[in-house]
């Protein structure tokens, strides 16, 4: 049926809607539904889709954006995976995704357990100061985070007046810890969007649980194993769909603060896509790291989501 | 990775760091610079003076000169003072003058050369990714007509002009051929010393030879000096630095050859360069923590007496309460009595293919680089590129001193006496890259300079090879 048939079906009066079984089946969506997705989804293929399709077909080509596109085939996916910089900037993803995704977790999962158990004045206070950070722009964090980081910055004239002089270092400039340093800015930025999403989920749980699992005799280890965590089985995923993305997408950042370096040991796949269409003027390397990139997120996500979101 | 096609380029090592310690902000930029200075100006207004041009000469005309020089107030407030002398020259003309950023600049220039809307004059970046791409795609006028005419070769010398705009026709050589820009500024790399802390360790005079400058270090090293104050987070310093230490084994040429390109394997003196390089690093010649913080990072600790030396350009210059207490030299070369050092010109100036008035747009180029206006450029604390030789009395008379005298005395000397070389990152697009990244893993041992020297040629020669290929 079109748009207009159904429009025309529409009663004026306001009654119910009159369409033959045979059209429409009983509980089905009415096609006047695509009316009204249709301005969002005209926005979404145009600049959503439709880029994305174009960059997949330009990673087959050898184009500097401006001159002739050449036809290279596989060549550009073959040069990464030939690449050794760009394996490492894996790797480099993947401590992050530690220091984005998992830290952030554990600590919120503990202190949302904490507060769960006890009342806490003035929580909407800290809930809004935790949560901060992470509508603080990245850029701006970054440049904070070099200062403090700095070899002169207060971390590590903080470190030599309580008398660990010996563990300062220049830490973004240190092969060893400028990765992790660099990794937790992320978390502080991310534990705070955690906690506030596990906040909400954990209200929802019916206190009818707790006090069912305090009369069977739990603890406070059982009682966050047994009705909390399974209860938060949901926003957990949201919250990995998250911070996850956010640590393989990850790019102001680390431009800011260390551009890849020491030498190669913070560079990710980012800012290779940043340095392949920039600097070299490679758009065809640049979109196959690109794309690479996107089936990797998509493949993660879609494994979180089915861990957490629909196996019961 | 794919290190081959050339596009754009990115952080030119002298480029847009100059503003920091040099220039002092808060000047006015005079209206007439602000008049289209927004960032969509250059490639949105639209032009006045393309229907100008077939009309007759009495008509007022309007010239549209590009500058990429968008940040650095003082050398904007001297192309503001001679758009003003230039106006005054030549009744009926009107210079619309617009600034972009250096990024911005270099990022659209391609796409805007290739429209039908374009400035009579625009600054480009030296290069193979840039002015090489532009003179590849016919985008920019060959000078050599304007260069007879005005017989540019008695101001700056055949090195510096075929430095800074020369290009086969077909853009696939750099450094000879045909005449596509021309710099009214120049800039150029040299050791900053400390002569009070020089004094202390018993060294009386700037190293003459790369022996000399060894000991020296040695020396500050013993005393408990800081022999090089050096960061390298922002990649220009250790690219200098590896720079300096190939010219300084032998010939200063062998830079220029290496930066056209003349062959895809790199000589020799790379290896030796990095095996002094890791030396010195081993030696603990370099700030502690060097990788943590920037060129620019270093001058500051430099400018506030730390140290003996450290490496920069002449744009980096800065404001002591002692000027006398420093001073700027070109870093040692291999043989006593010669100078060489990385001295180009800013950002050259060119006339587009699509030029409306391209006769009064090199009558511009001609007089912006006239010795004649070298007043302008030094009373605005400018290193002016075209030497006249009275560069020494126009600092007195601007009551210029320290490292900011040297900045402009010493380049007259090098562009008369010297050698004047190229950034070596000129060479492929990623070399900036490469280079600054490789030079931090063997400071810190994670590489050999063995490694070091296959990381640059692997870039060079891939690219150097498809140059010349293809």
């Amino acid at each position: 049926m079109s748009t207009e048939a159904a429009l025309a079906n529409t009663p004026v009066g306001g009654g119910r809607l009159r369409t033959s079984p045979s059209s429409v089946a009983p509980g089905e969506p009415r096609k006047i539904g695509y009316a009204y997705v249709l301005p969002a989804l005209v926005m979404y293929v145009l600049f959503v889709l439709a880029p994305f399709i174009h960059t997949i077909f330009l990673s087959f080509f050898s184009w500097d954006g401006i001159g002739p596109q050449e036809f290279v085939g596989l060549d550009n996916y073959k040069d990464i995976w030939k690449s050794p910089v760009f394996r490492s900037s894996f790797v480099h993803s993947i401590v992050l995704i530690v220091f984005y995704a998992v830290i952030p977790l554990l600590i919120a999962l503990l202190l949302v357990s904490i507060m769960n158990r006890s009342k806490i004045r003035g929580l909407t206070f800290y809930r809004t100061a935790l949560f901060l950070p992470y509508i603080v722009a990245p850029t701006a964090v970054a440049v904070i985070w070099r200062w403090l980081l700095s070899p002169d910055g207060p971390i590590n004239s903080g470190l030599t007046a309580i008398g660990l002089g010996a563990l300062t270092r220049p830490w973004l400039g240190d092969f060893t810890f400028a990765l992790p340093a660099v990794g937790v800015v992320g978390t502080w930025v991310m534990s705070g969007l955690v906690l506030v999403l596990l906040l909400a989920g954990v209200q929802k749980i019916p206190t009818s649980l707790y006090e069912a699992a305090r009369i069977d005799g739990a603890g406070a280890w059982w009682e966050f194993w047994a009705v909390t965590l399974p209860g938060l089985r949901y926003e957990i995923a949201v919250v990995l769909v998250l911070t996850v993305t956010a640590a393989l997408r990850n790019f102001d950042i680390i431009y800011v603060m260390t551009s890849g370096g020491p030498g190669t040991s913070t560079i990710v796949p980012s800012y290779l896509v940043y340095q392949q269409a920039f600097i070299v003027g490679s758009l065809g390397g640049a979109a196959a790291i690109g794309f690479v990139l996107a089936v990797m997120i998509a493949v993660i996500n879609y494994v979180i989501a089915r861990i957490g979101g629909t196996s019961s | 990775m794919n290190n081959t096609s050339a596009q754009v380029r990115k952080r030119e090592p002298r480029s847009r760091l100059r503003s920091r310690l040099a220039i002092v902000a808060g000047l006015t930029i005079p209206a007439l610079a602000l008049a289209a200075c927004s960032s969509s100006g250059g490639t949105t207004t639209p032009s006045t003076s393309t229907s100008a041009s077939s009309s007759a000469a009495a008509e007022p005309v309007t010239l549209w000169v590009q500058s990429g020089d968008g940040g650095s107030d003082a050398l904007l407030k001297g192309y503001a003072a001679l758009n003003t002398a230039f106006e005054a020259a030549h009744p009926g003309v009107t210079v619309k003058f617009t600034v972009k950023n250096f990024n911005d600049l270099v990022n659209t220039l391609k796409l805007q050369l290739s429209g039908s809307n374009v400035p009579d004059v625009t600054q480009v970046n030296q290069g193979y990714g840039s002015l090489g791409q532009l003179v590849t795609d016919q985008l920019v006028k060959p000078l050599d007509d304007s260069s007879a005419k005005y017989n540019w070769s008695a101001r700056q010398s055949e090195a510096l002009l075929n430095l800074d705009g020369a290009f086969s026709p077909d853009g696939k050589s750099m450094g000879s051929g045909s005449l596509y820009g021309v710099a009214a500024t120049g800039a150029w790399v040299g050791l900053f010393m400390n002569l009070d802390n020089a004094k202390k360790l018993g060294i009386t005079a700037p190293p003459a030879t790369l022996a000399d400058l060894e000991a020296d270090l040695a020396k500050a090293k013993d005393g408990g000096v800081t022999p090089l104050v050096y960061g390298t987070s922002d990649g220009g310093t250790p690219i200098w630095l590896i720079a300096n230490l190939i010219m300084s084994q032998g010939s200063p040429q062998l830079l220029t050859d290496i930066v056209n390109g003349t062959s895809a394997t790199l000589p020799p003196e790379v290896l030796g360069a990095a095996q002094t390089l890791k030396k010195w690093a081993d030696a603990g010649y370099f700030s502690k923590g060097s990788a943590a913080f920037s060129g620019n990072d270093a001058v500051g600790k430099f400018a506030k007496g730390d140290g003996l030396f450290t490496l920069n350009g002449s744009w980096n210059v800065f404001t002591a309460d002692n000027p006398a207490g420093f001073t700027l030299v070109p870093f040692p070369t291999g043989t006593a009595g010669t100078t060489a050092s990385i001295a180009t010109g800013d950002l050259p100036w060119s006339i587009p293919a699509k030029a409306a008035h391209p006769d009064l747009a090199a009558e511009y180029i001609n007089f912006i680089t006239d010795p004649a206006n070298n007043a302008t450029w030094v009373a605005n604390g400018q290193v002016p590129a075209s030497v006249s030789g009275t560069e020494t009395q126009l600092v007195a008379d601007s009551k210029i001193t320290g490292v900011s005298a040297d900045a402009i005395t010493k380049w007259s000397s090098l562009a008369k006496d010297g050698t004047t070389l190229p950034f070596p990152d000129w060479a492929t697009p990623t070399w900036y890259d490469t280079i600054s990244k490789s030079a931090q893993s063997l400071e810190a041992g994670q590489i050999t300079p063995e490694e070091f020297v296959k990381a640059l040629q692997d870039d060079y020669g891939a690219f150097t090879t498809k140059r010349m290929g293809g």
